[in-house]
């Protein structure tokens, strides 16, 4: 029997996690936890938390307390490579992009396939680049060109595809549509859908609660650290979400 | 459905004939526009530097000893250079080059005359002591966090006192007679019909040149190189050990320049404790010229050979031309200048 886990249906699950940075406390007994085949929203104000939630989850900093469950085991997360072999793949606001690389040599970016003699093997990344870009319905000019030149919501989608084309049970995509316009906003949200649809599970961080309520199944409020709320999309309002993020509707904490 | 698969099957062939466009053809592969415009502006200066030097039957410019003697210089240059490419693509420079080329001479030659070592063994030695140096600045700058600019600045002039300190103030000379200076600075004579000799240090370059260009363009080591220098936090987010990339890279400096003063103190049968002064310019001209962007992520080791014979033969031209010596800081000077408002004019053109 496993003790450590009661809830296996759950892909990931962080439980009660802590971290301070300094005097500042970032995260304080906060629990996350994410189903399969759900996008999970992770909202907050600016310092609620959510970044340092979702950096602990992809390995880029180590929680000083608390534990990470996938699938039912217990996991350790040490860095961004353990992450990945976790089966957690975070896409991040800033889209970690190489910009004077091309697309195919950012999308294995730390994983470039080799052939004889340990040379890397270019023409089966752009075989596969293709593939991902177009699986993911992707207009790209070609899989040679600079990052640097493609518009925001190319790069968003190659941040996308890099993290698609890893595999995961788990994505993270801290605002995926922060930078996009309206048109591009609906298509990363598409794509958002389709991994579901394809059985993957995302969490998702927004300021926009519109977008948040067009994919999410389920949505967690972190405010100062704490987790203040845990609703189904369908049983609560956006109303009573931005309630919960500035605290101003106490009532409203719904479980 | 079938409409979907339609469109997907529209936008694979779209996405092919767009890749076979930019993957047609070896040379265009290896190759860019950049590149062809270095190449185009080596013929132009060749041209050039031709007609001007025209001395009734005889040109100075094209005579085969000058040719020589450029070959030699553009040799130097270019296996420096190639480590330079690694350090600046990766993101960082290397200001200690002139200096630790100095120290690395000293000891190779002190070695040679005073502890009557074996050369080769010598030069083993020397080549160790690069590596080490250069592993010295790669941990102070990637553990210590202390900036490559500030690091190599003051590698610039620790070195230096430490070649002169070696040598006493005076260069290591008479050197006893050996193979060595053969094989790192004679010639290679080829017998096809008539005799063709190329100087050695052409062959030490082209290997080094050919190695690099595997290694940086072709390697997992070089895409890390070139992912460091374009966005270091991608690359580290993406699993890249990134501090260990920018070390190899100093060592690889480190071991290029102890080679380089192997091969000086092979021609010359001598070593002076103030060789390789400023030899750091023209180095970083060579690589910035060539068209490495001097903020790390792109340029390749081609463009940096290229690089290296502009700078050569304007070197050489302003000798032939009897322009004293500080002029052509002045010149090297300003072409590094130059090169990089050209080259940031070009990328901004391309945004």
């Amino acid at each position: 029997m496993m003790v450590s886990d009661a809830g296996s249906e759950n892909v990931l699950r962080m439980k009660g996690i802590c971290k301070t940075f300094g005097h500042v406390i970032a995260l304080e007994n906060v629990d996350f936890e994410v189903k399969g085949q759900e996008i999970m929203a992770l909202v907050g104000d600016n310092g609620a938390g959510k970044s340092t939630l979702i950096k602990i989850a992809s390995g880029v900093y180590q929680a000083d307390s608390g534990k990470m469950y996938m699938a039912g085991s217990e996991v350790v997360v040490e860095n961004p490579h353990h992450a990945r072999g976790n089966g957690i793949a975070t896409v991040y606001q800033d889209l970690a992009l190489a910009d004077d690389r091309d697309v195919s040599s950012n999308l294995f970016l730390g994983r470039e396939p080799t052939r004889v003699l340990g040379l890397v093997d270019k023409k089966a990344m752009d075989v596969e680049a293709r593939d991902t870009m177009n699986r993911l319905q992707i207009g790209l000019p070609s899989v040679r060109t600079e990052v640097g030149q493609l518009s925001g919501g190319q790069r968003q989608a190659v941040a996308i595809g890099r993290a698609v084309s890893q595999g995961g049970r788990v994505f993270i995509m801290d605002e995926p549509t922060a930078a996009l316009g309206v048109r591009e906003s609906a298509q990363v949200l598409e794509l958002i859908k389709t991994l579901r649809t394809a059985g993957s599970s995302v969490v998702v961080i927004s300021h926009n609660l519109h977008h948040v309520f067009s994919i999410a199944d389920r949505i967690t409020v972190l405010r100062h650290g704490k987790v203040v709320g845990l609703c189904e999309k369908s049983e609560v309002t956006p109303e009573e979400v931005v309630g919960l993020i500035t605290g101003a509707n106490i009532a409203a904490s719904i479980n | 459905m079938n409409l979907q698969a339609k469109q997907m099957t529209a936008h694979v062939i779209n996405n092919q004939s767009h890749d076979s466009l930019a993957e047609r053809g070896l040379l265009k592969r290896i190759v860019s526009f950049r590149e062809i415009g270095i190449f185009g502006a080596v013929i132009v200066l060749f041209i050039a530097l031709t007609l001007i030097n025209q001395d009734g039957d005889v040109n100075k410019f094209t005579r085969t000893e000058n040719l020589l003697t450029i070959a030699r210089q553009i040799s130097m240059v270019t296996l420096l250079a190639v480590g330079m490419t690694f350090i600046i693509v990766g993101g960082d420079i290397d200001l200690s080059v002139g200096s630790v080329f100095a120290t690395t001479g000293i000891v190779l030659g002190t070695l040679i005359k005073q502890v009557h070592m074996n050369p080769w063994l010598a030069l083993i030695c020397a080549l160790l002591l690069g590596l080490l140096i250069g592993l010295l600045n790669g941990l102070v700058v990637t553990k210590l966090g202390v900036p490559a600019f500030i690091v190599t600045l003051g590698g610039l002039s620790t070195y230096r006192g430490i070649a002169l300190g070696i040598a006493g103030g005076y260069p290591v000379t008479s050197l006893p007679v050996s193979r060595f200076y053969d094989i790192t600075a004679g010639y290679l004579v080829i017998q096809t019909g008539r005799y063709l000799s190329i100087p050695m240090q052409v062959i030490w370059m082209l290997t080094v040149l050919a190695i690099g260009f595997v290694v940086l363009s072709k390697t997992r080591f070089g895409y890390h190189v070139y992912a460091t220098g374009s966005n270091r936090l991608a690359a580290t987010l993406a699993g890249i050990p990134t501090d260990r990339v920018r070390l190899f890279a100093f060592m690889l400096m480190g071991f290029l320049v102890a080679l380089g003063s192997g091969l000086q103190l092979g021609f010359l049968k001598s070593f002076a404790p103030t060789a390789g002064s400023n030899l750091e310019l023209r180095v970083i001209a060579a690589v910035i010229i060539g068209g490495t962007n001097l903020f790390g992520g792109s340029g390749n080791v081609l463009g940096t050979f290229l690089g290296a014979t502009v700078v050569g033969m304007i070197n050489n031209g302003l000798i032939l031309a009897g322009v004293p010596t500080y002029w052509q800081f002045f010149a090297i000077g300003l072409i590094i200048i130059g090169a990089v408002v050209l080259d940031m004019q070009i990328r901004r053109r391309q945004k």
